[in-house]
């Protein structure tokens, strides 16, 4: 039984949402939701309202097909919640990227790291997130697609874009 | 830059470790709150349990009912395969409304039907109405020959399971009885079992008892253990060949008159596209009659499965109730009757809860297409439920053209390409303000593989038969290969054009264009799809339809003979619209406008409906 359209593998895995999933699931995805949102939003506070949004919706889930899923779902609810934030009238002003970058570090960074994430943050929403899932997430396009809701091929074409744009030259050993 | 650079920038984006202690306080105790304390902390709930439900080879009989026996049941039964049906309502109804003196073969007194209200109710993809049934005795054929219960649990469980299950079998059985064990000895609640059986009509009520086959066509019949429940599914080549549920004086139902319900072709779970363009219907005939005091239900309705021929479906029901009943029909055809892709309730009614939503529209319910006035005519727009991401439509493709692929000019695609493959000027069609305008082209061709999978997709890495070596080899030039840098299973290739010599021999059998173009610092976005493949056009994103099948626009912009459909809502807080037509000659225009507003929306609608850039508002 596929436990969704991106499983072929014919094998399900099922975890019931408890207190201790919750808590596990906080700790090692709370930070990738928030960079998820705050690459979205442009706004530290709004993005931490964000990942209080997500967790919240979180436990009103009752099982995940696995932990991955539970992470493409995290993905896809932080994505979803952060581009409905910027729909709606939450967001009005526009903060300038480095007073965000500023107020959103938690530790000093580098001239290239400084221009490296202000260069991703300028990505148009859909190729911003994919490189941050591919690159920093370590996810596969495969897990990529089933989190974002489209096409292996899409996210390919948007990883290719997103480096084209970012001018990011990766050796092959590097990937 | 690479991946550790990425990596060390945005380690530094983090949640500082007071707020997210904060935070994970306030999510716990929310938990508490909403789940009333301890009934979800109870220990090991979490402890995974893997289901291993591998696919295996085809054993004698599978092969046997996919070569030939049962190649009905195959090929109606796994439609969700990946099988596109094509439907011919008036063939059905010739074919399949019983003679005249079988509806007079009347042996058993059937309920007085002169006051009697039939059940009536508009579902996601069509309506069902319950008509009057008669009983006939007349002679048919049936599937006979039994297929023995180790080949039926597999064949059901291995191939059907995931959508056509609809009760209970002895594989699943063992399947749920061994994640019911597994919860218990941890103490568990047994809320992901019930996630795991939802969807089947029959839950565990019914059980498959037994498969007959022939040589045209096969039968399942699902009982309770007490007998007084049943349920016979029939799929053959042939109308005549069926197994009913005889009633007490012998004979079966038929229905009394032409069928009066009807549903689309929309199988969104597998095949992810909705031919919203002149879409095609099904007719089927569904109803109840109450019968020496046992309520016995027969539904009739038949597929053209394109090579696959027409096949003929008969479901029977014995005292189940009305919702199991028409959820079984439901399964059978493949037809989205129950909810509107999970956002609305079945009638489209209610809008479920909020942690559902997702690009969702602003609808509470999902109203009736309305009649819109326009600078350029009346447009009947379509309600669309949501607009969304689409994710199994991947691999339709072996050529992929974007405007950021790196080839020589004259290998690249422009908007004049796709009109002379439209015969659309779309230059003078689109909004000369929207200015930032980019151009994709995708191909697919006969035998051309990346890696020999069914899908046909990518760009084949061996020559073909007939191949030029010389041309071959300068085709490895125009191979999209950023790719090859991923782990094995993920290598992926394209061709990022086709106007190379080495397709000169090459058969395209499906193409789509598209040009996407948005105001200048503006919200406003257009985008011009031309493909003759409703596979291809759906890859990216799609409109969802509330009210199902579209209905058309008539006399828009003057134009009498030719069909348009139009969508539109406000999704998130922006205005969209989708409209639709065919070019006459297997070819398809898409519209699809982002905060244009309806006039906007409409004059390039208009432009491209009737191909005149001259035409004035109506």
């Amino acid at each position: 039984m596929r436990c969704c359209l991106n499983c072929r593998k014919g094998v399900v895995i099922l975890i019931g949402v408890n207190k201790e999933t919750v808590s596990v699931l906080f700790d090692e995805n709370a930070d990738m939701v928030y960079r998820i949102a705050l690459n979205i939003v442009k706004n530290r506070e709004e993005a931490q309202d964000i990942v209080m949004d997500v967790f919240t919706a979180l436990i009103r889930q009752e099982s995940f097909a696995d932990g991955g899923h539970a992470k493409a779902w995290l993905i896809r609810a932080a994505q979803n919640k952060a581009l409905n934030v910027m729909n709606s009238s939450r967001i009005r002003r526009n903060i300038p990227l480095d007073e965000l970058l500023e107020s959103a570090l938690s530790a000093p960074v580098t001239d290239s790291e400084h221009e490296l994430l202000d260069l991703v943050m300028r990505l148009p929403d859909k190729l911003k997130t994919t490189v941050y899932m591919y690159y920093y997430e370590d996810m596969t396009a495969a897990q990529i697609a089933e989190a974002l809701q489209i096409s292996e091929n899409t996210v390919y074409k948007r990883l290719e874009r997103g480096r084209s744009a970012l001018k990011i030259s990766l050796e092959e050993d590097e990937v | 830059m690479n991946r550790d650079t990425f990596r060390s920038a945005y380690d530094k984006l983090a949640l500082t470790d007071e707020c997210k202690s904060e935070m994970k306080a306030k999510l716990l105790a929310n938990m508490d709150q909403q789940r009333g304390g301890d009934f979800y902390d109870v220990g090991d709930c979490h402890r995974a349990r893997e289901i291993k439900i591998t696919r295996r080879k085809r054993g004698p009989l599978k092969t046997a009912l996919f070569a030939g026996s049962a190649a009905a049941a195959a090929a109606g039964l796994a439609v969700g395969a990946g099988f596109w049906l094509n439907r011919n309502p008036a063939e059905l109804q010739h074919n399949l409304t019983p003679p005249l003196e079988a509806r007079t073969a009347e042996t058993q007194t059937v309920e007085a039907n002169a006051e009697k209200e039939y059940f009536t109710k508009r579902y996601a993809s069509g309506t069902m109405t319950f008509q009057e049934f008669t009983v006939s005795t007349r002679a048919h054929s049936q599937p006979e020959e039994a297929v023995p219960k180790d080949e039926q649990a597999d064949y059901i469980s291995r191939e059907i399971l995931e959508r056509y299950l609809l009760g209970m079998d002895e594989e699943f059985d063992k399947w749920i009885n061994g994640l019911r064990e597994d919860n218990e000895k941890a103490g568990c609640e047994a809320h992901d079992i019930e996630q795991v059986i939802a969807g089947r009509p029959l839950g565990d009520e019914l059980w498959l008892s037994d498969v007959l086959c022939s040589g045209s066509g096969t039968a399942f019949t699902y009982l309770s253990k007490d007998g007084t429940k049943q349920v016979n599914i029939s799929v053959s080549d042939d109308p005549d060949e069926f197994l009913p549920i005889t009633l007490p004086d012998g004979g079966y139902l038929v229905p009394a008159g032409e069928y009066q319900s009807s549903f689309v072709v929309c199988d969104y779970t597998e095949h992810g596209y909705y031919q919203f363009v002149d879409p095609e219907t099904f007719d089927l005939a569904a109803g109840s009659e109450e019968i020496g005091g046992d309520e016995y239900f027969a539904a009739v309705f038949a597929f053209d499965c394109a090579d696959r021929g027409m096949k003929y479906y008969r479901l029977d029901g014995k005292n189940i109730t009305r919702e199991q009943f028409i959820g079984c029909v439901g399964k059978a055809a493949a037809v989205n009757l129950h909810d509107h892709y999970g956002y609305y309730s079945d009638d489209g009614m209610n809008k479920l809860p909020p942690e559902r939503e997702q690009w969702n529209s602003d609808c509470p319910v999902i109203p009736e297409a309305a009649v819109e006035e326009t600078m350029w005519g009346e447009i009947r727009v379509n309600v669309i439920a949501n607009k969304y991401p689409w994710v199994n439509s991947s691999y339709h493709f072996n050529v992929e053209y974007t405007d950021s692929n790196i080839i020589p000019e004259e290998y690249r695609y422009s908007i004049k390409d796709i009109t002379e493959y439209s015969g659309i000027d779309l230059e003078k069609a689109l909004p000369e303000d929207f200015e930032k305008r980019e151009v994709s082209y995708f191909a697919r061709y006969d035998g051309m593989s990346f890696n020999n999978s069914e899908y046909g997709w990518g760009a084949n890495k061996e020559m073909l038969p007939g191949d030029d070596r010389e041309q071959f080899d300068i085709s490895r030039d125009y191979i999209v290969n950023d790719y090859e840098a991923l782990s094995g299973e993920e290598e992926c290739s394209y061709y990022t054009t086709d106007k190379i010599e080495y397709f000169s021999g090459k058969t395209r059998t499906g193409a789509l264009y598209s040009v996407e173009c948005r105001s200048d610092g503006e919200s406003g976005l257009i985008k011009v799809d031309v493909f003759d493949d409703w596979e291809m056009f759906s890859r990216e994103t799609r409109a969802l339809f509330g009210r199902l099948p579209a209905e058309k626009t008539v006399g828009f912009a003057g134009v009498e003979d030719k069909s348009l459909y139009v969508g539109g809502n406000v999704l998130n807080g922006n205005e969209y619209y989708i409209g639709g037509f065919s070019t006459g000659d297997g070819k398809y225009v898409v519209l699809q406008a982002e905060n244009t507003g309806l006039d906007g929306f409409a004059e390039v609608l208009a432009k491209l409906f009737t191909n005149n850039f001259e035409a004035v508002p109506q």
